[in-house]
């Protein structure tokens, strides 16, 4: 199936989607806010007790690190998903590109991987620059090793809302509702999560727990969580910072976390390709 | 000459219930085809099917031997199209959509340079080489589109109005590109609901209304052969209520029409001009010329469409 794709071809459509994703105004005020976020969060914490922050002083940039993961980055990564195909289709740009020699794999997997190296490269320089940021704020930092590993389990994190975007954008083919069904399916899991959460506790019935296990948000925003405090071990100190998101952290459970991810990844991105391979090309409303 | 695309029969019925079709054509190497008819009657359909843009509901659509849906890169690489509305993503600008094309094309590095410079030359775009598409006029997209549409030398370009929402300038700057590229022996498809384009350029017509087509035949033979003479008198005053009934009574007239001092008479299956001039010497309105006149590709279309309807 993959044998044929030309290098050439997935070069200019990769650096295509970055292009577009960069002229797109909602992504780059998404963008600006999670670099918002990260300012804010060391800010908070410089203005905190001392005795407060002294015990993840050498760990503060675990902190900047995760916050967007927990939500803001699916957030964006559903954007980016929705929008992928579906703006192709509304500004009649998908006629250009499918009239050039490209096969329809070519171009579903340079979209796919356009998105994606655009969503990498935001996660990679926010994540170092929460690093630069606590080091600035707070001295050298400890368990910077694990860096990659965080960079690395937060992308793989956001193909769930990316791909159910792209899914969505693909059938639908408008990219403003996609964004918002998208929106939707990202919110109502994370609320059914919280309501299973608090049923469970009061009815001291942890079965409930078990279907959180079903929900897409489940996989997503706990992985980058997961793998960073598996890389740091017992080094990370039990501040109250790092407890909110050790708390999203389940260690035992990392292969059930990337089956989670694998399973709606995939599910999505052959519902998205099948649609696109099987169906006309949308003409551009006039 | 041999067949580059054939439609066959090609019907699109459309989720909202809208059939078009069935459609059929044939175009040969090295022809220009125009593909006439009002707006929705299944131009852009046909196009469409022929680029494997849309899946056919039934009938059958090759070009050169390939369906376009199932190998839209071997399609693609050896047609060129220019679509009714370009559309570009905005934040190129000219010279990088065109490398960008290029390289999608496969062309080296240096071939990709040479190329671009040529096309820009071509589409008169040099001065604008450097701006981004979204600061271009409608005349300035359409003739990147062509230029784009030629990119890698295609073998068949396909043209979905091209002369559409263009300035009179921009109209002729596109009329000659598409002469040069006739002149190269491209064979070219282009659509259009503007007869007199298509009357200047094709060498065969195939006309589509209400969804299907009605006619596909030669130009000359379309416009030429069809035993109906026109003819267009001047005089020197305007004729006389007489001198017209005159006219109107000799064999093979049809019609007669008076304008000022120009009297036009069509003549049916007759050769009657030697009569009408000799009407119009003797009529003391003082003849200055007549002219013989073909009917226009807009008469003939207006007769094939109330034959269709009847």
């Amino acid at each position: 199936m993959w044998k044929g794709l030309s290098a050439e071809a997935l070069t200019v459509l990769i650096s295509y989607q970055i292009r577009r994703s960069l002229a797109r105004k909602r992504l780059l005020v998404l963008v600006a806010a999670i670099f918002l976020l990260e300012v804010a969060i060391y800010y908070v914490l410089t203005r905190l007790p001392e005795p407060l922050t002294r015990p993840i002083a050498g760990y503060a940039w675990v902190v900047g690190a995760l916050a967007p993961s927990t939500a803001l980055i699916h957030v964006l990564a559903l954007m980016v998903g929705a929008t992928t195909s579906a703006e192709e289709y509304e500004a009649g740009t998908a006629d250009y590109w499918l009239t050039r020699p490209l096969t329809r794999l070519e171009y579903f997997v340079g979209a796919v991987a356009g998105g994606l190296t655009f969503l990498s490269i935001l996660i990679l320089l926010y994540t170092f620059f929460a690093a630069a940021i606590s080091t600035y704020v707070f001295g050298p930092q400890r368990g910077l090793n694990i860096l990659p590993t965080t960079v690395l389990s937060t992308i793989l994190s956001t193909l769930v809302f990316y791909s159910l975007g792209l899914a969505i954008g693909e059938v639908i083919r408008r990219s403003m509702l996609s964004t918002l069904l998208a929106g939707l399916v990202f919110f109502g899991s994370f609320i059914a999560e919280t309501y299973l959460n608090v049923i469970a506790a009061v009815n001291n019935d942890p079965s409930l727990l078990e279907a959180q296990r079903y929900l897409p948000t489940y996989g997503a925003v706990r992985l980058a969580s997961t793998a960073t405090f598996n890389g740091l071990g017992a080094a990370a100190p039990g501040s109250v910072f790092l407890q909110l998101f050790a708390g999203l952290s389940r260690s035992g459970e990392t292969g059930l976390l990337l089956l989670s991810i694998a399973a709606y990844t995939a599910a999505a991105l052959t519902t998205a390709w099948f649609r696109f391979r099987y169906s006309d090309v949308t003409r551009r409303a006039v | 000459m041999s067949e580059t695309v054939v439609v066959e029969g090609l019907v699109k019925v459309y989720g909202d219930g809208v059939r078009v079709g069935p459609i059929s054509l044939t175009v040969r190497r090295g022809e220009v085809y125009g593909l006439v008819g009002p707006n929705g009657s299944g131009k852009t359909t046909t196009i469409r099917a022929i680029l494997g843009l849309l899946k056919p509901s039934g009938g059958r659509v090759s070009v050169l031997g390939y369906d376009p849906f199932e190998e839209p890169k071997r399609v693609n690489l050896l047609v060129g199209y220019s679509p009714e509305m370009p559309v570009f993503p905005p934040f190129y600008t000219a010279r990088q959509l065109l490398t960008v094309t290029c390289r999608l094309r496969g062309l080296s590095r240096d071939d990709a340079r040479r190329e671009v410079d040529r096309l820009l030359d071509i589409t008169g775009l040099v001065n604008h080489a450097d701006r981004r598409v979204g600061n271009f006029s409608k005349g300035m997209v359409q003739r990147l589109a062509i230029g784009l549409a030629t990119v890698g030398d295609p073998e068949i370009l396909v043209l979905d109005e091209p002369m559409l929402g263009v300035d009179p300038v921009g109209r002729v700057q596109i009329r000659d590109i598409l002469r040069d590229l006739k002149r190269e022996g491209k064979t070219i498809i282009f659509s259009s609901h503007e007869l007199y384009e298509v009357e200047r350029l094709a060498d065969t017509v195939g006309m589509v209304y209400m969804g299907r087509t009605v006619l596909e035949r030669g130009l000359a033979e379309l416009l030429g052969d069809r035993g109906r003479i026109r003819v267009v008198a001047e005089l020197r005053r305007p004729p006389s209520p007489e001198t017209l009934d005159m006219l109107r009574t000799v064999r093979g007239v049809g019609e007669v029409r008076a304008e000022g001092q120009h009297v036009t008479v069509v003549m049916n299956g007759y050769d009657a001009r030697e009569e009408v001039a000799r009407i119009l010497a003797n009529s003391g309105s003082g003849l200055l010329g007549l002219k013989t006149l073909n009917p226009t590709l807009e008469e003939v279309f207006i007769e094939v469409v109330e034959r269709a309807v009847r």
